[in-house]
């Protein structure tokens, strides 16, 4: 082997690299079973099938916006029941801390609604649900 | 759903056959001597103090090993000899046209990659670095307009991906020089790229069991099979193909990302006239190489110059007793 010292040098990057996962986090990984940490909600159906939700949520929301702020329409019939067109209808049976902002902060994602938009886990209050 | 595990196992293998073939390819270059000072240069040497050399030209024409340490990382990190891409074949009135577009899309092409690649890390590090949310963010500030973000990564990759293949379908002289190989890895990071897009724009699936996969893999920690059975069907499109290119990479193409580094036109200093560049097999030379009748490699001697047709069926015996056997007269030409 020729130019022995530089050979094992690019090696040596090269498993670096690759193992980059892990000192990123300095080797903090922590494997999370998140379903079984959220809260639980209120009610027994959420707006859609619950599998359907999981995945769909956001164009759900993305739709009820257009829905409310586009076409006027404030209501909605799904087959689970009827809901107001809103943001706030969630919180009807949903924690923001303990639901939401768990999933998202597992999974790094993070709505720029807030901006805006009311959710219970900020520190005043302006809706009230029993 | 136990056969679900197979897509537990399927990234250690590919990464077992990633990490032992690259090394196995590093180790075959590493082997390889290089008898010749070959570099290929496009700059002013050191010469007299009046001829002009900037720094520019100490980059195309290192003349120690630091500058072809810095031409290297040009060449890795800027395309550089990509960057001085003309066309070969004359068509204009003997002009070379510019094709400088084909360093513009590969390195968006590749510059896109490693930031998917980094992003991909929110799958696989509990809790995610700043860093890598950040990256997210600036990814999607332009594409804020739509839920969820239009990431400017995959979509100037699917650009430059375009480009780059469009090159070898629809020019006719690309064409013909690519081999089945290169279109392989080009449809290959096709179907992962849209399908990867797909998921995240169009067909909306559960992200949550995909982490958690992702981090039973990282940590290694079996998953259970309830996540195993939320993973989506698209998804494990996804995920396999993943698996098979890295699996791929060590017999493809792919590997000039350890290539690169071995390339002697790229990688020697241009000090022909400064030091003596010794030959690793023949280093203490009493005669010169071209003045001998033979040069001795593993015992065999192999005569240099004019090779008579004894060496030369010396050298070529096993394929010229083959084709010897079809019937074909071999004789030496006089
Ligand atoms: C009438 C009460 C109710 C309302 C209103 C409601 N949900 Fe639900 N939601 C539920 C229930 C019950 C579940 C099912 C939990 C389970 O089965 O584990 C659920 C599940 C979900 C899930 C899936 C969680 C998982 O474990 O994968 C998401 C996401 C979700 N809801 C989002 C929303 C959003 C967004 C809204 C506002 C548009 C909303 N929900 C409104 C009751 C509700
Ligand atoms: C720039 C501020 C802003 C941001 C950011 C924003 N919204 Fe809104 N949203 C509004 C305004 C203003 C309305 C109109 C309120 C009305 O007519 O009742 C609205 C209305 C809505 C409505 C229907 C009315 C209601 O009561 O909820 C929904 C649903 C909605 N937005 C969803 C979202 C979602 C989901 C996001 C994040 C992806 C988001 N919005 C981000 C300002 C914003
Ligand atoms: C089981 C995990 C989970 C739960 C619970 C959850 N989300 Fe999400 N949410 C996600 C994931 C994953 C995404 C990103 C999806 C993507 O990128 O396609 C997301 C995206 C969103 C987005 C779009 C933001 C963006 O930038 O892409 C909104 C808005 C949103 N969620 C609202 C909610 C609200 C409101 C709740 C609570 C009622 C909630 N989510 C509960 C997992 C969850």
């Amino acid at each position: 082997m020729y130019h022995k010292p530089y050979v094992i040098l690019g090696i040596l990057a090269f498993l670096a690299l690759l193992a980059m996962p892990y000192w990123v986090t300095a080797g903090n990984i922590k494997y999370e079973d998140i379903h079984k940490e959220l809260a639980k909600p209120k009610g027994v159906n959420c707006v859609e099938n619950v599998k359907w939700m999981a995945a769909n949520h956001m164009e759900l929301l993305n739709k009820w916006r257009e829905m409310a702020v586009r076409q006027g329409i404030r209501i909605t019939h799904t087959e689970t029941g009827t809901y107001n067109v809103s943001l706030t209808e969630c919180w009807k049976c949903h924690d923001y801390n303990h639901f939401c902002k768990k999933c998202h902060e597992f999974m790094d994602v993070r709505p720029v609604c807030w901006e805006c938009h009311y959710n219970p886990g900020m520190p005043f209050k302006t809706v009230h649900f029993k | 759903m136990t056969f679900m595990y197979i897509f537990y196992v399927l990234p250690y293998v590919a990464f077992a056959i990633f990490v032992v073939g690259t090394i196995y390819r590093i180790l075959e270059w590493a082997k390889c001597a290089v008898p010749l000072k070959i570099p290929t240069t496009a700059g002013q040497q050191p010469a007299f103090k009046f001829v002009r050399r900037t720094w520019i030209d100490k980059i195309d024409s290192p003349s120690n090993k630091f500058w072809a340490f810095v031409r290297m990382l040009f060449e890795v990190f800027l395309f550089r000899s990509l960057f001085r891409n003309t066309k070969y074949y004359v068509e204009k009135a003997g002009k070379n046209a510019d094709t400088r577009w084909l360093w513009l899309f590969a390195i968006l092409f590749h510059y896109s990659l490693l930031i998917i690649v980094i992003r991909h890390l929110r799958f696989f590090t509990n809790p995610t670095p700043k860093f890598v949310s950040l990256l997210e963010y600036l990814d999607g500030v332009v594409g804020v307009a739509i839920v969820p973000p239009l990431l400017m990564s995959s979509v100037i990759a699917l650009v430059a991906l375009a480009f780059l293949w469009g090159r070898r379908i629809f020019l006719a002289k690309e064409r013909c020089i690519s081999l089945p190989s290169d279109h392989l890895i080009l449809g290959f990071m096709a179907v992962i790229l849209v399908s990867g897009m797909l998921m995240r724009y169009i067909v909306k699936i559960d992200l949550s069991y995909v982490k958690m996969f992702a981090l039973s893999i990282i940590t290694f920690h079996p998953p259970s099979p309830d996540v195993l059975n939320h993973l989506h069907w698209l998804f494990l499109i996804h995920f396999t193909f993943v698996c098979i290119t890295i699996a791929y990479l060590p017999f493809s193409k792919v590997m000039h990302f350890a290539g690169v580094w071995f390339s002697p036109t790229r990688n020697m200093p241009n000090d022909n006239r400064m030091r003596r560049h010794v030959n690793p097999w023949d280093p203490n030379p009493e005669v010169p190489i071209l003045a001998r009748t033979g040069i001795v490699i593993d015992g065999m001697v192999f005569k240099t110059k004019k090779l008579d047709w004894d060496t030369y069926y010396e050298m070529y015996k096993d394929q010229l007793d083959e084709i010897a056997e079809k019937n074909y007269t071999l004789k030496p030409e006089l």
